[in-house]
């Protein structure tokens, strides 16, 4: 195949297929002709080479500033609030009002009957907005894994992935794998909560549980400014109250752990 | 998906946005007007984003800012950048000789973040902005295409040069070694 095609196009093919971009029989060909061919292969192997060495010199520490990220969050307020205020708009929300007053007085009175258990029971260290963010990550990222945000340096292997985590948070981080207390780990990305240069792990209860939840685990290296002590667990709650974030700080990391279901979250943190 | 989650998509992103506006416009200040612009565009135009499964919001994201970052261009009528419709160089131009194999483990890794620096600075802004989407990114060859409005063939003709141009230093990085090449 490759002795009707010229030297370029052989180079693009070569290119393509240490890219992962071939696929199918010209992926076969190329692979056998790697087999047979040592100057093929040494070609492919440079590629790759090139490709790691572009990414590390690229890459290099570039985050966004946060007075900008910060402009463009309250951006992203004004342009995507609620803005229809016609009279048509007015009248249609205007038939719910009594309802909503009713339910307004409802959500009362379970706050006022919920509050007192829960402020015994554990120290709010984070906003309700911010506990709804990681809420609304982990729906997102747990009902399509492709909603997250992919890392080259993040391999989809527990058995890797402790040693790039090492890499990336300058840190080791052992005993990632929940197997024991019925979870799967199903993928690895890059977060921007709760900072820059977070890891968001997903895992899945597994078919020896009786349920059918998902769990996130978030990572970040301790810079030490989270007012805890170190192995203390701290819960947040959201705009719900349902939405449970537990926090903790150990071995110079900072884990944050929530899930579909609050009451699997304390096992799995001692698991960790 | 709800506006709320869109907001959080493209948040997310602001890292990489950010990233490769500093890439195009070379100026921490430029870079930051782009994000901005980038951004109010896509909050103006959350209604028409479907989220394809495999596909993040990046590309749509890195689209709309190519966008913006070429119209700025064509605004400021600056000098056009090397185009794909120039004719293709012939077989032996230098440019489109097949890269030389050899194992840059042989290199000095930090001669070779240098050289490679320069290297990339160096190179034509679209074959840069393919580089950059390409390598650190991880965008697909198909991805790319989109993001830039342009064929497949041509982004695969672009990272071909790109790659044989940034060889080429690593050949020459390499002689000066004393290493032997193929």
């Amino acid at each position: 195949m490759s002795d009707k095609q010229s030297p370029i196009t052989d180079m693009k093919r070569i290119a393509a297929f240490a890219d992962g971009e071939l696929s199918g029989q010209d992926n076969l060909d190329l692979l056998e002709q790697s087999q047979q061919d040592a100057s093929a292969a040494k070609r492919i192997r440079h590629q790759q080479q090139l490709l790691r060495a572009c990414r590390r010199v690229m890459r290099e520490p570039m985050g966004c500033p946060e007075d900008l990220r910060q402009r463009v969050a309250a951006m992203a307020e004004q342009q995507m609030a609620p803005a229809d205020h016609s009279p048509a708009v007015l009248a249609r929300i205007g038939r719910w009002i009594p309802a909503a007053i009713a339910a307004l007085l409802l959500l009362a009175a379970v706050g006022v009957y919920q509050s007192a258990p829960h402020s015994q029971q554990a120290t709010e260290l984070f906003p309700v907005s911010l506990v709804d963010r990681f809420d609304g990550r982990h729906h997102l990222c747990s009902q399509s894994i492709s909603n997250m945000i992919s890392d080259p340096d993040l391999p989809n292997n527990l058995d890797q992935l402790p040693e790039k985590l090492q890499e990336k948070l300058g840190q080791p981080v052992p005993g990632l794998d929940l197997s024991a207390v019925g979870y799967t780990f199903q993928a690895v990305g890059r977060c921007s909560i709760p900072g820059d240069n977070a890891v968001h792990l997903i895992y899945k209860a597994d078919a020896s549980t009786d349920h059918e939840d998902a769990i996130s685990l978030w990572i970040r290296a301790d810079d030490g400014r989270l007012p805890i002590e170190p192995g203390r667990l701290h819960a947040s709650y959201g705009s719900h109250r349902n939405e449970k974030l537990l926090v903790w700080r150990h071995g110079g990391m900072v884990f944050y752990l929530l899930g579909d279901d609050p009451s699997q979250l304390e096992a799995v943190a001692q698991a960790l | 998906m709800d506006a709320g989650q869109f907001r959080e998509l493209v948040m997310a992103e602001m890292d990489a946005v950010y990233r490769m506006a500093m890439h195009l416009a070379r100026h921490p200040q430029d870079a930051a007007d782009l994000v901005q612009e980038t951004y109010l565009k896509a909050f103006r135009a959350a209604h028409s984003f479907q989220l394809q499964d495999g596909k993040g919001v990046r590309p749509w994201l890195f689209k709309i800012l190519h966008n913006n970052f070429y119209s700025r261009l064509e605004l400021q009528r600056r000098e056009p950048t090397l185009g794909d419709d120039l004719p293709e160089p012939a077989a032996d131009s230098p440019i489109d000789q097949p890269a030389p194999a050899w194992d840059l483990e042989h290199l000095d890794w930090e001669q070779v973040d240098d050289r490679l620096k320069a290297a990339i600075d160096q190179l034509p802004e679209h074959y840069r902005q393919v580089l950059l989407l390409w390598a650190v990114e991880g965008l697909k060859y198909r991805e790319i295409a989109d993001v830039m409005g342009v064929a497949l063939g041509t982004v695969m003709s672009r990272l071909h040069r790109a790659r044989v141009q940034l060889s080429q230093q690593l050949v020459d990085l390499a002689a000066e070694r004393g290493l032997t090449m193929e």
